[in-house]
Order: C-alpha cells, then structure tokens, then sequence
C-alpha cells in the first residue's frame, strides 16, 4: 500500500499536468459511465423498448392493453417497469443483470417467439412472477397502493371486507390479485375444479 | 289504506255482506298495526335469471363457490351488489337464455314487520313495473315471504336459494314439459349439477324431515288493482305444498303505482307446513316479488336476511305494536 502511494507522489512530481489530466479523464470517464449506466437502465425500462421485442408486444402488451392499469377514470398508467423492475437501486441492479441473462438470450433463443411457445411457457413465467412478487410483499404493488393511503369505507363492500381480512391474515396484494394485467393461466388446482362438481350438499 | 270496492266483489254463494264483514275483520286486523312507528328496510330485490342452488355450488359457473362452500354467507360478498347483478342478467350477459325484455334488473322492496299478542305481520311496498310480456294473465302481481326456524342449512346461508333447482320449471337444465316446483336438496337421495331429478326420498324419510321442521314456510299475497288481496301459503320440502285453507291473511292497496301488502298469520303454528314463531329464536327469511305478471322463475328476489321477535342482533325483529 505505501509502495503504490509512493509511485504516485512520484507520477505527480514528474508531471502534475499528466497527473492531474489523468485524474480529470478519470473522473469524466466515470462519470459518463455513471450517467450512461443510468441512462441505459432507464431507457431500457419503457414501454416503448419493452415491446420492441415482438414476444412482448404481441402477446403480453395486447392483454395489457384491455386492463384498468393501462386506462381508468383517472388516467394513471402503470407501465411495465413499474410492477416488473424494482425501485430500490440494488434490487434493481441486481434485476437488470439478471434480465442480461436471462430475456436477452431467450429472446434471441426465440424461447417464446410463438403464440404456442408463448402459451406453453404461461403458466411457467407467471408463477415466476408471482413467486418473486410474494417473497418481496407485493413490492412493486405499493410502489402506488399504499395500504395507509387506503380509505377502506370507500371501497365496495365485498372489497373492503376482503382487504381487511388479508391485512389480519397477513396475506400480500398478490395472493388475490393474479391476472390483473396478462390473462392469468389456469392452474393446476382450477383445472381439477373444471371437473365435474359432484356433491351439492353444505 | 283498503282500496276494496265492496259492490264489486261476489264469490260463488257467499252473500256480500258476510264477505264484507269478514274483509273488514281482516282490515281491521292489519289496521291494529301502528305502521307509523315501526322501522323499515329497503330491501334490495333482484332478477335471478337461471341461478339455481347448483350453479352457486359450482366454481366454473360461480367464482364465489369455494367461499361460499367453506362458510360464507351470499350476503358477506353480494351485499351493495344487488343492482348490479340485476342488470347484468337482465341484460343477458349471464344466466339467461335471452336479454330480459321490459323487467327491470332491480325492484326495491320496502319492508316493515311487527307483531301485536297474536299474529307476525310484515308490510311490503314496491313500486309496480309495466310492459313486460304478460305471463300469469290472471294476477297482475305476486309478494312471497319464504321463513326457516334454523332447521334447513341453505335457509341461513342463501335464504330461497335452498329451495331453487336447476331442473325446475324455467331453469337451464328443466325438460321442456317439466312442472317441478321448488325443492330442498334434502328431499332427494341424489344431485347432480342438473338437479335432483326424480330421486325423491321414500315417504318415511320426508315425513321425518318434516317433523324435523326441515321444510321452508312460505307466506304469499296474490294481488290485482282492485281486487282484494288473495293469501296462500304452504312449505317445501319435495315440491312446493300449498296449504288449502291458509291461515295467512292478505291485505293490499294499490296507489300511485305503489304496491302495499300487508301480510299476516298466527304466531302459533297453524297446522302442517308452518312453524310456530317464537320469542329468543332466530329466523331466516327471504323475500320476493312477481311484478307485473311474472310467474316461477321471473321474480325478482333478496338475499338471506333474519327476522326474530326481539333483542336486537336480527336485520328484523317485530316488536309488539
């Protein structure tokens, strides 16, 4: 360590301009890295270049489309990356890595190209999804729904009756609220329910 | 309140003055009654369309069935939805075979209930409805209190819809002849999501249900503009039994295009099908009304709601007037 100090006191003796320059280059350099970093990550979480990819704007962005979080009443929008990629920096550094390894090459893999691989993969991708949302608590729901900002005398009966028994249950927005924004894919458990309804008796 | 044109009336060989004296006791009767004072509910009733018993039972026709079977009541999610429910079956969207023509989604049914020493009386008023096709030509309009004294389970859950079957008259899975009336599931050995057809207990088996109580009363005023009122009750249990001779009383007044019914029967039970109703016992009631001409399945009709005599935990109690 002090043998490395003494190297640059000694650059810094031979050229201050060279050292100094270098320094500046430095930090320019970093700070152009540092805001392309940002810029990236950003522009890499639009709407515009998430359906850039056919996969997406075919399939998912179409069912999006018709659900209360692309229109309502009161024009609030919630994009792609506001219930897929987390707020918090790390979470989201660590989602965008992950994203290079993992939608990067499926989409040149052509892994859900087609409508039938699409659909093949539904069920698989969606409960990804709801996994990672239950772990985290519905982090990317109260990104908007804050439970406190919540006036419950507001709501529908049957809604509020329901969120008051999650809140005592300890359930997060997710164990409800599937298939709000993409079809939601039937379930192993729903398809048995698709069977035959035999006994009629309470 | 009697809108009753006495000159008018004649029923074969009674002379009219006994039926007038007679009609003026029955008046007289749902007249001891001080309604002024007595507190109303406006029941939100609704046009079911084909929603039998097993559909509410099925998750893939009802999403609600899994709540429902593990102990909700249709009230802890429904209630406030009635209108809406209403219209969407009239519409056609759901349970119809066809967009309703000239019935409305939603009728509203205001109801008071009090009782004096003797008799439970309950006062229904709604506004009559018009230009739907006439299907009972001869009744302009139809009230039914349906009571359960907490013997039959669906009564408590799902009021009348214990006693609604897919396969009877009207309803998606009845044959094209088929007459069958209400039922209770407990009447039959077996149900499928059609219904449950023919498999009608043996004898011995209803009879011990009724005994139990495990059968449905119901209370009905059949009313035409000025006509007096025509009661009619009965129970259910393997079909709908209508009791001749009713000890129920109906009194009606049509004005302003406004329904008033007064309904109203001995406390005590009077005879087979009716239940004696007492004091510090819960009761599970539903109501409907066949307006402007309807007939079986063309009402429209409430949830689940309870009547007892007192205390104050029931969504009626008839306290004494």
């Amino acid at each position: 360590m002090a043998r490395i100090f003494e190297h640059w006191r000694e650059a810094f003796r031979k050229s201050r301009v060279a050292f100094l320059g270098l320094l500046l280059i430095g930090l320019l350099l970093g700070a152009i890295a540092l805001a392309g970093t940002a810029v990236v990550v950003e522009s890499t979480s639009t709407l515009e270049f998430c359906t850039s990819c056919h996969e997406m704007e075919a399939f998912v962005f179409q069912e999006y489309k018709e659900t209360h979080h692309y229109q309502n009443r009161t024009g609030v929008r919630a994009e792609c990356a506001d219930c897929h990629v987390p707020k918090p920096p790390l979470a989201k550094m660590a989602r965008k890595i992950r994203a290079t390894f993992t939608e990067v090459p499926g989409h040149f893999l052509g892994r859900i190209d087609t409508r039938e691989k699409f659909e093949a993969h539904r069920l698989t991708m969606a409960e990804r999804v709801w996994a990672e949302m239950k772990a985290n608590d519905s982090r990317e729901c109260r990104n908007c729904h804050d439970r406190e900002a919540m006036l419950m005398d507001k709501q529908r009966p049957r809604s509020r009756n329901q969120h008051e028994s999650a809140i005592a249950s300890g359930e997060t927005c997710i164990d409800c609220h599937k298939g709000i924004a993409h079809k939601k894919p039937t379930l192993p458990e729903d398809e048995a329910s698709e069977e035959e309804e035999t006994d009629f008796s309470l | 309140m009697n809108t009753t044109n006495f000159s008018q009336i004649s029923v074969c060989g009674l002379p009219r003055s006994l039926l007038a004296v007679a009609l003026m006791l029955t008046a007289g009767w749902a007249q001891a009654v001080d309604w002024s004072g007595v507190p109303a509910t406006d029941v939100p009733l609704f046009y079911p369309g084909q929603a039998s018993w097993e559909w509410v039972m099925t998750e893939k026709d009802h999403s609600g069935a899994p709540k429902f079977r593990s102990g909700k009541n249709c009230k802890a999610c429904h209630d406030g939805e009635q209108g809406d429910i209403g219209n969407t079956i009239v519409s056609g969207e759901k349970l119809v075979p066809a967009p309703v023509v000239g019935r409305p989604g939603g009728i509203s049914l205001h109801v008071q209930t009090a009782r004096d020493a003797e008799r439970l009386y309950f006062r229904l008023r709604w506004k009559a409805g018009s230009g739907a096709p006439a299907l009972d030509a001869d009744t302009a309009a139809r009230v039914t209190v349906m009571i359960d004294d907490g013997t039959v389970k669906e009564a408590a859950r799902a009021g009348c819809w214990g006693s609604c079957h897919d396969d009877s008259i009207g309803m998606a899975s009845a044959s094209a002849d088929g007459r069958t009336t209400k039922y209770l599931s407990a009447s039959r050995s077996k149900l499928t999501r059609q219904g449950g057809g023919d498999n009608i207990k043996p004898a011995a088996d209803l009879a011990a249900l009724k005994s139990s109580g495990a059968f449905l009363e119901y209370w009905q005023a059949r009313v035409n503009p000025g006509q007096p009122a025509k009661a009619a009750s009965g129970y259910i249990l393997d079909k709908r039994h209508e009791t001749a001779g009713t000890a129920v009383v109906a009194d009606a007044s049509f004005e302003g295009g406004e329904w008033t019914v007064v309904l109203s029967r001995p406390l005590a039970a009077a005879g087979e099908g009716s239940k004696s109703i007492v004091a510090g016992k819960t009761y599970n009631i539903g109501f409907a009304v066949h307006d402007d001409h309807a007939d079986h399945r063309h009402h429209h009709v409430s949830f689940e709601y309870t009547l007892a005599l007192d205390g104050s935990g029931s969504d009626f109690v008839a306290r004494a007037k």
